[in-house]
């Protein structure tokens, strides 16, 4: 890995420099040039001279702000503003992810760090407005849709900023890094923790500030390459002492939550660590097994990992982390008894079940036969949470799996409502069918 | 690969110079077509047989047309007219074939632009065809004799610093150079300076001013107001100025290095007072070549005024063509050759009589600024709607400078006024002539020496830390 953050280019084959493949020999240039002394020593006079004489950064991916300040491109999404259907579906279709988790006896909690900008918008600098035009709007824009769309969801500038407002002086975020820091990340696992442990307990254990110590940071010392560390506030957290859980917790993540591994390890000593890019395999294996699935993502890759076009579909229902919790959901099932079938199904690509309200102790339980499912999936539209009368976009999708039966637990939530399903062009819905399920106690 | 590009600047050039200057007593003109070789396989790849074909048609057609006694008159003009059509057909193939297709598509209802869709488009195209066809027109013409020695005309023809952005080089200007090169000290320490300024007005000016031109120009259509509209119609007027001067200027410097002098391509063109002095100051070896090449055997001004409008307009709407295969290119030529006429109707001789500071701030500029909007944006829509911006002053907002302000850094902002300031402060020109031409002995070889190391490692610096950014005109 190329210490300014990005791997080095690779050489091309003979036979493709032979074959004059575009772009073969320009990587066969930068192959040579990025293993040569000039580049890195050029990148360090560069960098030093922008950062410390002139103290205006700005490269493709790393921007001044006021002072010391530095802030990576990529959280700005190229100063576009975004409208609010761009946030609402991805959100809306995490929100049912987390409900058919819940349903199939997988709690799972979903947590989004914010990017440094949405926490010290103050840190922008002015001068650069160009590239984080409508970063503000944009963040507050689509955490006003998920108080509506995914109230489940936590998200973690909350607590950064009341941290921040209750100690001015101490840094939540590093100047030089893209991370937030211990002391940031440390009030953002407790926000975690009280969205299902006691906040009181939460709350009572210690959190200090312990000393400073200085860190390498990935800005300075990855993409700019000007050497030395940042001092910043280490944390005496003992959060493990109150709040620690045995039980076999999950946890998909990316580098912000490494920022908390000692607390992650110490308050689950049973966790299963795993981080973006996760392989599919395992990830399935571990869900299948959790008591409990938490997942993290840092906002300004939050979006593309749910879009289904973009990010590899990680937290799209339709990839792997989706169609594994689905998978849970559908081993739940297997407990779900007594299923009448509904009347003639609709012969059209699309069909609203009813649900019966039932007893309380009871889940509603679904089950499709389909024909000649093969390719595309099946998308199941749960009641919409805030719209009464807009199409919901609470849906999951279920991907073929090699059987045209699909059962599943529903959420407590659609009982008394409606739940659609949507079928791809050339499948046939055979019969649909309702049962139920004894709640498992928590 | 272009001239500012890190690989090209620490990897090729010092190869290539290396080479040719280590084979100058000898196999100087193998080294410097096997160096063009690889330096077009290396952008281009597999369309280097283009170039090649393109060579081997403009050689055997000079043989073919040298071989004919000069009075066979019928049979020399079948034989040009052969030989020119089949480098025209390689260029209409690659370049025009889909945008023809695609509007008799739209016009008949037929289906053919997929034929031709997927068609690339061999870099620099546009120039070495036009070289190859002044070859053949001047050995047509008698004004030089074919080459017999393959090397010669494919040195010429695929020389690497010309060759894929030009300036088109004649034949007659270069083949005594090709053959007996002025290399020395002096030439080369006045080629690295010359390469060196061409340098950083592409780096240090073209490239920051570029993202400027790039927000506005991309502005979804009717959300331009009028300051952004002109900010952004001037800010790109001066990124395709120094951008292509930049490279006409490292491609002179080149060449000079390995002692082939180039005539100049610009001359200070935003300093023009009238369109029809604009066209002589700007990309000259392009306006030349259509004057010499297809005004003139039209009958140029010599045939009555309607011919001569003719021949004016004709000229200006190939020039559009030339630079893509485009509406807007169309347009953009049409438009330039429609201010040309009206100048010549009006007032005869318009270098001279319009010759005033007012002409070129209030006219010529504005005109030229205008042109450029259309020849810059994606669509006609797109250019129609920021033409409406630029003539709004009333529209609500119009004057609001912050979407503009916008668009620019601080540093971006600063090349964009030390671009400006350079066609309006006296003296900046000069001075650049100045350091360029200086003789390289006594206290001003010290400045040019002090200017091109700094210019040099600046820009050196720049390019070997920045992301990729293609010449403008690479793409003709």
């Amino acid at each position: 890995m190329e210490p300014y953050g990005a791997p080095q280019a690779k050489f091309p084959s003979p036979r493709e420099l032979a074959e004059g493949k575009p772009g073969a020999f320009d990587a066969f240039g930068d192959a040579i040039l990025q293993r040569s002394a000039a580049m890195p020593m050029t990148i360090w006079l560069k960098s030093v001279f922008q950062y410390r004489v002139l103290g205006r950064v700005d490269t493709d991916k790393v921007v001044s702000g006021r002072g010391d300040w530095l802030f990576y491109k990529e959280q700005f999404w190229g100063a576009a503003c975004q409208a609010p259907d761009f946030f609402r579906e991805p959100i809306a279709q995490l929100d049912a992810l987390t409900e058919m988790a819940e349903a199939g006896g997988l709690p799972m909690v979903v947590s989004v760090s914010p990017d440094k900008a949405s926490t010290y918008p103050e840190a922008l600098s002015p001068e650069y407005r160009k590239y984080w035009d409508c970063k503000l709007a944009n963040s507050d824009l689509w955490r006003r849709i998920a108080l509506v769309e995914a109230p489940s969801l936590v998200d973690h500038r909350t607590a950064v900023l009341e941290a921040k407002a209750a100690s001015p002086e101490t840094k939540m975020f590093f100047y030089t890094d893209t991370h937030w820091s211990p002391l940031g990340a440390a009030n953002a696992f407790r926000q975690l923790l009280r969205s299902w442990r006691p906040a009181g307990m939460v709350n009572s254990a210690i959190l200090k500030v312990d000393g400073k110590s200085a860190r390498d940071t990935d800005m300075a010392n990855n993409m700019l390459l000007l050497g030395g560390q940042e001092e910043i506030e280490g944390v005496d957290d003992r959060i493990a002492d109150l709040a620690q859980d045995t039980s076999n917790v999950v946890v998909l993540h990316d580098s912000f939550y490494r920022i908390i591994a000692k607390q992650l390890q110490e308050t689950f000593p049973n966790y299963v660590d795993l981080s973006f890019p996760y392989k599919k395999d395992e990830l399935g294996r571990n869900i299948a097994m959790a008591d409990r699935l938490i997942v993290n993502s840092v906002e300004r890759s939050f979006f593309n990992r749910l879009n289904s076009r973009k990010g590899g579909q990680a937290l799209h229902s339709a990839g792997p982390l989706g169609q594994a919790v689905l998978a849970r959901n559908a081993t739940a099932s297997k407990q779900c008894r007594d299923f009448g079938a509904l009347d003639e199904p609709s012969s059209d690509t699309g069909i609203t079940i009813p649900i019966p309200i039932g007893s309380a102790e009871m889940t509603s339980c679904l089950r499709i036969q389909l024909k000649d499912w093969n390719r595309d999936g099946v998308k199941l539209f749960l009641p919409d949470r805030g719209h009464a009368e807009s199409p919901s976009h609470h849906s999951v999708t279920f991907m073929p799996a090699g059987s045209n039966t699909l059962t599943m637990v529903l959420p407590q939530r659609v009982k008394g409502r409606s739940v659609r399903l949507e079928v791809p062009e050339g499948v046939e819905i055979v019969s649909v069918a309702l049962g139920e399920r004894l709640q498992p106690s928590r | 690969m272009v001239f500012s590009a890190a690989n090209f600047l620490f990897l090729f050039l010092p190869f290539a110079v290396a080479i040719c200057l280590f084979a100058r007593r000898g196999p100087f003109l193998a080294a410097i077509s096997l160096v063009s070789a690889l330096f077009y396989y290396w952008s281009s790849g597999p369309y280097i047989f283009v170039l090649i074909a393109i060579a081997a048609i403009a050689y055997f057609g000079g043989l073919q047309l040298a071989s004919l006694p000069e009075d066979a008159t019928q049979s020399r003009r079948s034989l040009l007219l052969l030989f020119s059509g089949l480098i025209l057909v390689l260029l209409f193939f690659f370049k025009y074939a889909g945008f023809v297709t695609q509007n008799v598509d739209i016009a008949f209802g037929f289906s053919l632009a997929h034929l031709f869709g997927d068609v690339p488009l061999p870099i620099g195209i546009s120039f070495f065809t036009f070289q190859g066809l002044s070859y053949l027109i001047d050995v047509y013409r008698g004004e030089v004799a074919a080459e017999r020695k393959p090397l010669v005309l494919a040195s010429y023809l695929m020389f690497f610093p010309q060759l894929v952005a030009g300036p088109i080089i004649r034949y007659r200007d270069a083949v005594e150079d090709f053959r007996d090169p002025k290399i020395s000290a002096d030439n080369f320490g006045r080629g690295i300076t010359r390469f060196s300024h061409g340098l950083a007005k592409k780096i240090i000016i073209a490239d920051s001013i570029a993202p400027i031109a790039d927000a506005i120009f991309g502005l979804p259509p009717g959300q331009a107001n009028l300051t952004t509209a002109w900010f952004g119609a001037t800010a790109y007027a001066l990124q395709l100025y120094f951008d292509f001067s930049g490279y006409s200027d490292m491609a002179i410097g080149l060449a000079l290095m390995l002692g082939i002098h180039f005539r100049e391509n610009f001359q200070r063109p935003y300093a023009s007072c009238s369109i029809t002095e604009f066209w002589r100051r700007w990309h000259i070896s392009l306006s030349s070549w259509f004057r010499d090449y297809v005004y003139i055997p039209l009958g140029g001004n010599r045939a009555g005024t309607v011919s001569t409008y003719r021949n004016l307009l004709l000229v200006f709407v190939l020039t559009g063509l030339w630079h893509g295969a485009a509406w807007t290119f169309l347009v953009w030529g049409l438009y330039h050759g429609a201010f040309l006429l009206m100048e010549r109707f009006v007032f005869k001789d318009p270098v001279r009589v319009l010759h005033t500071y007012a002409f070129r701030y209030f006219y010529a500029v504005p005109v030229l600024l205008f042109g450029w909007v259309v020849f810059r944006a994606d669509s006609l829509p797109h250019a129609f709607s920021l033409w409406s911006a630029m003539l709004s002053p009333s529209a609500p907002g119009a004057w609001d400078i912050s979407q503009a302000a916008m668009a620019a850094t601080p540093l971006q902002f600063a090349a964009f006024l030390l671009g400006s300031l350079i066609f309006v402060v006296p003296g900046t020109v000069s001075l650049g002539s100045r350091l360029m031409y200086a003789p390289l002995e006594g206290s001003p070889a010290w400045w040019v020496t002090g200017y091109t190391i700094v210019a040099l490692g600046l820009s050196g610096g720049i390019a070997l830390t920045a992301p990729f950014s293609p010449f403008l005109y690479f793409r003709f």
